[in-house]
C-alpha cells in the first residue's frame, strides 16, 4: 500500500519535473534558463534518490503497528 | 558541449531573418533571489523544528518516517522552487533590431507574448515606487505606440532609466540606419 502510493507520487512528481525542465529548454532565452535547467535535473536526480533511500528505511509493519497502537493508547 | 552554459547567441521562437537579439532583460535579480531564501528558510525551519522534537518518544517511535516525510516535503518544495525561478527566467523583454518582444510566463503552460516593431515606439516612461524600488533601483517601464493607450507594460525590471535609454538608442539607431522613418 506504501509502496503504491510512493510510486504514484513519484510518478506525479516525475511528470512535473519533466514539464519544468520542457519549459527551460523549450522556451529559454540566453544562458539563465539552461544553468537552472541542469541544476534542476542534478537536483531532482539526487532528491528522488533520497526520497526513495528514506522510504527503504521505513519499517511500513512496525509503523503501521505502532500507529494503530500509539491511538490505541490515546 | 558545457558552452551553452556561459555563452548564447540569444536566440528564441519567431526569430525573424536578419533580425539580431541585442538586449534580453530579466526583472531585478530580487525576484530571482527571493524564492531561493524561501526555500531553504522553509527547509531549515522544518528541519530545526524535527531537530527540536528529536529527543521526544513520538520522534522515536516514528523517525524514519518523519525523515521520509521530510524528504517528500523537500521535494515538493524544490518543484515549487522552480516553477517560481522558471518563471523568472522564462519572462523576459528582447530587444532586436527590429522589434520589442515581451514574453511573460505565467506558469507551465501558460505565457504571454507581446511584439512591438521598433518604429511604432512614440514614448517610454518609466515609474519607481516605494522605498524598496528606489534603493534597489528598479521600476516599471511604459512604451506607448501612436495612440493614448500603453501598448507594453513591464514590472520590475532592474535599472529602468538606462533600460529607457537604450530603447531609444537602438531604436534610433536601427531605424536610421534601416531607412525606415517613423509613422
Amino acid at each position: 500500500m506504501a509502496a503504491l502510493i510512493l510510486v504514484l507520487f513519484l510518478v506525479i512528481w516525475l511528470i512535473a519535473d519533466f514539464f519544468i525542465f520542457y519549459h527551460f529548454i523549450r522556451f529559454g532565452v540566453g544562458v539563465l534558463p539552461k544553468i537552472l535547467a541542469f541544476a534542476f535535473l542534478l537536483g531532482s536526480f539526487v532528491i528522488f534518490m533520497v526520497v526513495i533511500y528514506t522510504f527503504s528505511q521505513v519499517n511500513w509493519e512496525e509503523i503501521f503497528e505502532n500507529v494503530s497502537n500509539f491511538f490505541q493508547i490515546k | 558541449m558545457f558552452q551553452i552554459f556561459f555563452k548564447s547567441n540569444n536566440s528564441f521562437e519567431g526569430i525573424l531573418q536578419e533580425e539580431k537579439t541585442i538586449l534580453v532583460l530579466r526583472k531585478h535579480p530580487l525576484f530571482f533571489y527571493l524564492p531561493i531564501f524561501f526555500f531553504f528558510f522553509l527547509i531549515l525551519l522544518v528541519f530545526a523544528i524535527i531537530q527540536f522534537f528529536s529527543s521526544s518518544d513520538f520522534f522515536i517511535k516514528f523517525s524514519s518516517l518523519i525523515w521520509f516525510l521530510y524528504a517528500v516535503f523537500c521535494s515538493i518544495l524544490w518543484l515549487a522552487l522552480f516553477i517560481n525561478l522558471m518563471i523568472y527566467s522564462l519572462s523576459v523583454l528582447i530587444l532586436t533590431n527590429k522589434r520589442l518582444i515581451q514574453i511573460e510566463t505565467k506558469g507551465l503552460f501558460n505565457y504571454e507574448r507581446n511584439d512591438l516593431e521598433l518604429f511604432r515606439i512614440q514614448d517610454v516612461s518609466i515609474e519607481i515606487r516605494g522605498i524598496l524600488a528606489s534603493f534597489l533601483n528598479f521600476g516599471d517601464i511604459l512604451v506607448q505606440t501612436a495612440g493614448t493607450e500603453v501598448k507594453f507594460y513591464f514590472s520590475s525590471f532592474p535599472n529602468p532609466l538606462k533600460i529607457k535609454e537604450d530603447i531609444f538608442k537602438i531604436k534610433n539607431k536601427f531605424i536610421n540606419y534601416s531607412g525606415l522613418n517613423e509613422r
